[in-house]
């Protein structure tokens, strides 16, 4: 692999991340390149437990509310958590690193934030399950990973699932 | 566009094409022609209701305009068979569930249940497991659902539960899921797919459960479902931690943070005592859903609830769903449409109560892990009667043999509320689930046949009279 200037470590799931956390930092220093770290966070609750809350479930709008807000939370309260734990790792094992947190808003193509950011190779961590995603499925497939033009990789809660290395 | 989008499409478009066909051609002729016309609406509304294209309350609308319009039935049967008891009954039970939900009484009852068991990992999954059962008695159980995914997160989060890696997360999140659907299934207030299927019984032969009559039949069933989802949670999902002490001192101090009950609280527990003794008691003399109407007025009389509550803690589709479901029902049913789907498909096959029991129980089990229970039990239990019919088999029994299954989704998020609440916790794996709940499918199945088999004669109900 030749040298990296920047290492981008995108993660897109809020439930287990460490693997690919691991191999972003792994590559920075093997590299000693820059780690440019996006931590996606959405909002909105899973697209498919809203509809079934409100087609299937019948509960009512404050009962749905209690459950989006709890969900809502402890994702929250998971990316908080996996933000503390790469500012700490950066500092310990001295690795320089930008953080952006990108909300729903915000949310671009994975080659506008390479372009952006002069990312040449991405670690990303996704979660594929649509009870638990938060990015949907047809916005990253479509979207985010399409036209990506460098390596990357690609972590399914924290599992290595796909390498592409040449762009 | 999806391959899930485009196989909702085609789905529809089948649906779409089978209601035109239906209605324009030849009549056959042991069918009426406004049997051949339920069968179309029948048809469409199916698949309406298996892809969930319309919000389910929209098809059961439709099927309330169709049948009328297709001079399927009157204008005013199609109106007075949705205004049935069944939907009236729903209504003052889901006043009273919000009531729950509200005064905090319900989460003080499950704070309680679940601390009610000691620190040990084990005993907390039965406190969670039960409590959701039991709630579920008195509560749909997708509210209870919704109302213990906080107290569960909160044990999960405390005891640094990693997800989908904790096995006692997985334990804690399935028993929340399994308890609220085994719960659901043992009264009407639990899931009112039960009253919905009795609904049926009523418009189709006169004949009626009573609310404890239900909980005789099914409470043997719900202990054995209980027992065998406890051993399969606990045995698949062996606790890695010893013990749950801080979640347990945490639950403890919430309870204690809630201090006494409230006059709201103890006014509502009057009332619940009130209407579960009158429907356990004198269902014979006041019907259940005069009962639950009552219920539901006393709650504002003794301004336990206003309106604006009511209005954020109920749903209010749930109405229109079940009232076009069982309207849609009782136009096969009156027509002749399901008979003759019954003598069509099933008059070349013997059916022995056994293969009766498994085949319509396993049918609609495997239709309520991909739609609607409601659904499920809507399409199915019509032509479960006209085969039962034909076979001399009890009617109670049947409605019985498919609103118990209908409810009981293991297996997959989309089947049951409860399920994909658990689910977006991020603690389940889809697929571990997925086989789990196969096991648990097979294990209710046979526990039907075992219940319907050696229980239901000893409290005088036969499958064949």
């Amino acid at each position: 692999m030749k040298n990296l200037k920047k290492v981008m470590l995108a993660i897109l799931s809020v439930v287990k991340s460490e693997e690919a956390i691991d191999r972003a930092f792994k590559l920075a220093k093997e590299k000693n390149s820059k780690l440019y770290i996006a931590l996606f966070i959405k909002k909105e609750i899973p697209e498919p437990l809203k509809k079934q809350m409100m087609y299937s479930g019948y509960l009512g709008e404050k009962m749905q509310e209690d459950v989006k807000d709890t969900i809502r939370d402890k994702y929250s309260n998971r990316m908080d958590d996996i933000q503390n734990e790469i500012e700490e790792r950066a500092q310990k094992e001295d690795v320089e690193i930008e953080l952006e947190i990108i909300n729903k808003a915000s949310l671009m193509k994975g080659h506008d934030l390479v372009d952006k950011n002069n990312i040449d190779y991405i670690v990303i961590n996704y979660q594929d399950d649509a009870y638990i995603s938060q990015v949907f499925s047809k916005y990253f497939k479509e979207e985010f990973i399409g036209d990506l033009g460098i390596p990357y990789e690609l972590y399914l809660d924290g599992k290595r699932n796909e390498i592409k290395r040449s762009s | 566009m999806h391959i899930k989008d485009l196989k909702k499409k085609i789905i529809v478009l089948i649906g779409i094409i089978s209601f035109f066909t239906l209605l324009l051609m030849p009549n056959p002729t042991d069918l009426s022609v406004e049997g051949q016309r339920a069968l179309a609406v029948f048809v469409l509304s199916l698949s309406l209701w298996v892809t969930n294209f319309l919000p389910l309350a929209i098809t059961s609308l439709m099927g309330i305009a169709l049948i009328p319009l297709l001079h399927i039935m009157s204008l005013e049967t199609t109106y007075a068979t949705f205004g049935n008891n069944a939907i009236f009954f729903i209504l003052g039970a889901l006043m009273l569930a919000a009531s729950l939900y509200k005064t905090g009484l319900g989460t003080r009852l499950a704070y309680k249940l679940i601390t009610y068991f000691d620190h040990e990992p084990r005993r907390i999954s039965v406190g969670i497991l039960l409590s959701s059962a039991v709630l579920s008695f008195i509560m749909p159980e997708h509210a209870v659902a919704a109302m213990l995914f906080p107290i569960v997160f909160e044990i999960a989060e405390t005891l640094e539960l990693k997800p989908l890696e904790s096995n006692f997360g997985k334990s804690l999140f399935l028993s929340m899921a399994w308890g609220a659907v085994i719960g659901g299934i043992t009264t009407f207030l639990g899931g009112a797919r039960n009253l919905l299927a009795v609904g049926i019984l009523q418009k189709s032969y006169g004949l009626s459960i009573g609310f404890f009559e239900w909980m005789k039949y099914s409470l043997p069933y719900t202990i054995f479902l209980l027992i065998a989802a406890y051993f399969m949670i606990t045995r698949t999902f062996p606790s890695e931690i010893d013990t749950v002490g801080p979640a347990f001192d945490k639950l403890k101090g919430k309870i204690e943070k809630m201090g006494s009950l409230s006059t709201d609280e103890k006014k509502l527990i009057f009332v619940f005592i009130s209407v579960i003794s009158s429907w356990i008691f004198f269902s014979g003399q006041v019907d259940i859903s005069v009962t639950a109407i009552l219920g539901g007025v006393v709650i504002f009389v003794l301004d336990i609830l206003d309106w604006q509550d009511i209005e954020e803690y109920v749903n209010w589709g749930v109405i229109l769903m079940y009232g076009g479901a069982i309207v849609i029902a009782t136009a096969l049913t009156d027509t002749g449409a399901a008979k003759w789907i019954a003598d069509q498909v099933f008059s070349v096959i013997p059916l022995s109560p056994i293969v009766f029991i498994l085949l319509f129980a396993l049918v609609t089990k495997l239709l309520t892990e991909g739609v609607s229970n409601v659904a499920a039990v809507a399409i199915v239990i019509p032509l479960a009667f006209s085969v039962g019919e034909v076979l001399g088999f009890n009617p109670i029994a049947i409605t019985l043999l498919i609103a118990l299954p209908g409810g009981l989704a293991f297996s997959l998020p989309m089947g049951a509320p409860p399920n994909a609440i658990a689910f977006s916790s991020g603690y389940l794996d889809l697929a571990e689930v997925f086989k789990l709940g196969l096991v648990m499918n097979l294990i209710s199945i046979i526990g039907i046949y075992l219940v319907s088999e050696f229980y239901w004669p000893l409290v005088g109900l036969e499958l064949i009279p």
